[in-house]
């Protein structure tokens, strides 16, 4: 796949696969509009499109609805205010308008005749429109249509869907609607969200597309040219096999290369987790429970808190699972708590009262010109300040379950956002803790993930949780560090976020672990020179960073991407080097600063071999998986042949 | 050509070096905005050279500037060496701040190669290896073209070896 630009291209004209955002809206014309669907299936496969929920033209155009109302409201508030005025005041009410539109009847009736034409006109635009609403389910992809006189239809294959999630803002949830976001990885346009339906046809929607997506996904993974594999959601399925094995057999040899190497970078089936392959040592512990749970029968909780513990032994955490697999709760009062100490709130909040303060300085002193300009500056900084409030609140009622696609997550105060964690995906995580958190002992956990569209709000493992919730989200979401006997890892995660402060009684051993910078790399970083360390374990790099604001990055060595070393002239004359490993875009950028040169060159070298050989064992290990499933089935073409040039 | 243009970084294995046309290219691109700059200042210089002497100064400060970067532009092309290994490619450059890359196959998204105007004049192109991360800034410039296709194709065959294993 690497390089294969040419191919791919022809690949994608052959799938008719329009992938980006770009491409993905297009305008078609109304006559034309079945036809160009075919074409694009190149199945005359026979097209049943659901209906969106009825009331969405109506939610949609609520807001102007409100401005409407609300300029009426105003302009009758007006009228009814110089009356009262007018009463107040003892002279007669000012009624020429009312005794105009009393003489001319015929003015009332038009206003009253024009009012009802108006909503009757749009009942029946809202009408038209909700009749072309809708959205179209086959082997191959979603598709969402609207629009009335410039007709779009957004079309997202199923194979690059990456997630999908159910989304509930305040007015669609008051009247019990939801909507559906695809993730199709591509520019942060490229969304597809399906709205209105009803919360619960949403949610049976997303169970059976998720099924489908990753049976689709297994199918391309596997190689396998045939007929999907029974998929889970019975009602699904009848929708879903609609376009026959010819056309998706052609696809599926032909998206093959594709999916390989989406199995590292974008793995299949994101939002769950790809179970085609066995329980891997390198997958994270996340996807390995997943894996065993998938495995179980319904209603596991029980089995479930005995896997969760067997497979985080190493941390010495005893977990228990609450109803419906939850693990993790954060209450709204601790989200509360720490928005208001991290540092770019308290940042904030300190300019605002130091201008106020000035202000009023000012003020006593009789300068009254400098207020105005201050009160227009202040006045952004209060809205920033509350807009950061307002967004980590979004995250109160963090909720984690654990589930047999993953780790589902619930948060939100008034509108309620779900999503799955994509274990799979994970490249990279990290523990923050900012200055004032650590009176309370919590940590923030986020992680790098593969795709296109990095977004950093919704990288968030855990927002804010103690010390076990923290080492359970960072558990899960990593391989098993796989430590020598003598170490936990609870006592090495405790090593990196206290440095040498750790209370653990085996903090010594682990403390060995680590290799800090040297004494002559002071001058680079004054403060932070003494905690700053990495440590490598069988199947981690763990670096310990941050002298205020506490952090700590781990990186396994199976998703590195690429090294560089780096060494400038000013720290040539201080004998250092730093090597940077690379990993996806996000929140985590690893970089281990400022060792002795040579330190710097042997990690560098020793590093690539690593992470090499530990990339070979995990490919190894999934390629048994699959020519083991390839044996099974009966008929598996070589897509080797379609790919040597 | 001088050996300590190269620093070590630990790994034994032979380096190729780029076109020594590279520098040359590289000294004629930055020439295209310095000469006309350069021309301007000297006639300006010695127009005005009665009222505002010191216009000289100008004129002078680009020269002195075009020589310094000519000379490290040359240096910096000669120190540039990359290393097909059996798992990876590796990439070192810079004199006065070291710069190793190490691309292992197996991360191998696409490949570029690119070729300027400029590049096109001497045949040369820049071969550009991009993986899932961003942060990978692994370019190695001033291949011949020939050289480049070939760097491409190959890269291109390992990189597909190494992702049928996966």
């Amino acid at each position: 796949m690497a390089a294969d630009e040419p191919e791919q291209n022809t690949e994608e004209a052959a799938a008719s696969a329009l992938p980006e955002s770009a491409e993905a809206e297009r305008s078609v014309h109304a006559a034309s509009h079945s036809d160009v669907s075919d074409a694009l299936e190149g199945a005359a496969a026979p097209e049943i499109w659901h209906r969106v929920h009825p009331l969405t033209p109506i939610i949609e155009s609520l807001a102007v609805l409100v401005g409407i109302f609300i300029a009426a409201a105003y302009g009758l508030q007006n009228v009814f205010q110089n009356a009262v005025e007018d009463l107040a005041s003892g002279r007669s009410v000012d009624l020429t308008f009312a005794e105009w539109i009393g003489g001319h009847p015929l003015a009332i009736l038009g206003i009253v005749g024009g009012i009802i034409l108006i909503l009757l006109l749009t009942a029946m635009f809202s009408w038209l429109a909700w009749r072309v609403m809708g959205y179209r389910v086959d082997a191959e992809a979603i598709y969402y249509r609207r629009g009335l006189l410039s007709k779009k239809l957004r079309k997202a294959r199923l194979d690059r869907v990456q997630s999908i999630d159910l989304q509930q803002k305040l007015l669609p949830r008051v009247l019990g609607m939801a909507e559906l976001v695809f993730d199709v990885a591509g520019g942060s346009d490229s969304n597809i969200s399906l709205k209105y339906l009803s919360k619960k046809r949403a949610e049976e929607l997303r169970d059976e597309l998720l099924a489908a997506v990753r049976a689709k996904k297994r199918t391309d993974t596997a190689g396998t040219a045939g007929p999907d594999r029974p998929s889970a959601g019975g009602p699904s399925a009848a929708d879903l096999s609609v376009a026959g094995p010819s056309g998706s057999g052609a696809h599926a040899a032909q998206a093959l290369p594709e999916a390989e190497n989406a199995a590292d970078i974008a793995e299949p089936a994101s939002s769950g987790v790809d179970r085609s392959v066995p329980e891997r040592r390198d997958d994270s512990i996340g996807v390995r429970l997943s894996k065993r749970l998938g495995a179980m029968a319904d209603d596991v909780s029980h089995e479930a808190e005995g896997s969760l513990n067997e497979l985080l032994a190493p941390y010495n955490l005893s977990t228990s699972v609450g109803k419906e697999g939850e693990i993790i709760r954060v209450p709204v009062h601790r989200v509360v708590v720490a928005s208001l100490l991290k540092p770019e709130t308290l940042i904030s909040a300190a300019v605002v009262v130091i201008v106020i303060v000035i202000a009023i300085v000012l003020m006593a002193m009789g300068i009254k010109e400098a207020f105005i300009p201050m009160l227009v500056g202040v006045l952004p900084g209060i809205f920033a300040a509350f807009s950061v409030f307002r967004k980590n609140l979004d995250n109160a009622n963090f909720v984690v379950r654990l589930g047999e696609s993953g780790l589902a997550v619930n948060h939100g105060l008034f509108s309620t956002s779900r999503k799955v964690i994509p274990l799979d995906r994970i490249q990279a995580v990290c523990l923050y803790q900012p200055l004032l958190w650590r009176w309370a002992g919590w940590w923030q956990a986020e992680y790098n993930i593969a795709s296109a569209g990095g977004d950093h709000d919704t990288n968030l493992l855990l927002p804010v949780g103690d010390l076990d919730q923290a080492l359970l989200m960072v558990g899960l979401a990593l391989p098993d560090p796989q430590l020598d006997e003598g170490v936990g890892a609870d006592t090495l995660v405790r090593s990196a976020m206290y440095d040498r402060k750790s209370a653990d009684p085996n903090a010594a051993a682990a403390e060995a672990m680590f290799h800090p910078q040297p004494r002559s790399s002071r001058i680079l970083d004054p403060f932070v020179w003494k905690r700053r360390a990495y440590a490598l374990t069988e199947s981690l790099l763990v670096l310990r960073l941050g002298a205020f604001n506490r952090r700590v990055d781990f990186v396994p060595h199976v998703r590195v991407q690429s090294l560089r070393y780096h060494q400038g002239p000013l720290m040539r004359a201080l004998g250092l080097g730093s090597v940077a490993v690379h990993s996806t875009a996000g929140p985590v950028d690893p970089r281990v600063t400022h060792q002795s040169a040579e330190d710097a060159k042997r990690f560098f070298t020793e590093h690539a071999e690593r992470t090499r050989l530990a990339r070979q064992h995990f490919d190894a290990v999934t390629k048994d998986a699959k020519t083991g499933q390839a044996a099974v089935l009966e008929h598996s073409p070589n897509p080797a042949e379609e790919d040597e040039r | 050509m001088n050996r300590d243009h190269f620093f070590t970084i630990g790994a034994d294995v032979p380096f190729n070096r780029v076109s020594p046309k590279y520098g040359v290219k590289e000294v004629l691109a930055s020439m295209i905005f310095l000469v006309p700059m350069f021309i301007a200042a000297l006639v300006c210089a010695i127009i005005f050279t009665a009222d505002v002497p010191w216009l000289h100064l100008i004129w002078i400060a680009i020269l002195a500037y075009g020589i310094a970067s000519t000379i490290i532009v040359l240096r910096q092309a000669r120190a540039i060496g990359y290393a097909e290994r059996e798992d990876d490619l590796l990439i070192r450059r810079g004199i006065m701040f070291h710069k190793a890359t190490v691309v292992p196959y197996g991360r191998l998204q696409f490949v570029d190669v690119d070729a300027g105007p400029i590049d096109r004049i001497f045949g040369l192109a820049t071969v550009k290896l991009h993986t899932a991360s961003a942060a990978t800034d692994a370019t190695i410039p001033g291949l011949p073209r020939a050289e480049a296709d070939r760097l491409r194709d190959s890269l291109a065959g390992l990189g597909q070896a190494n992702l049928a294993g996966l």
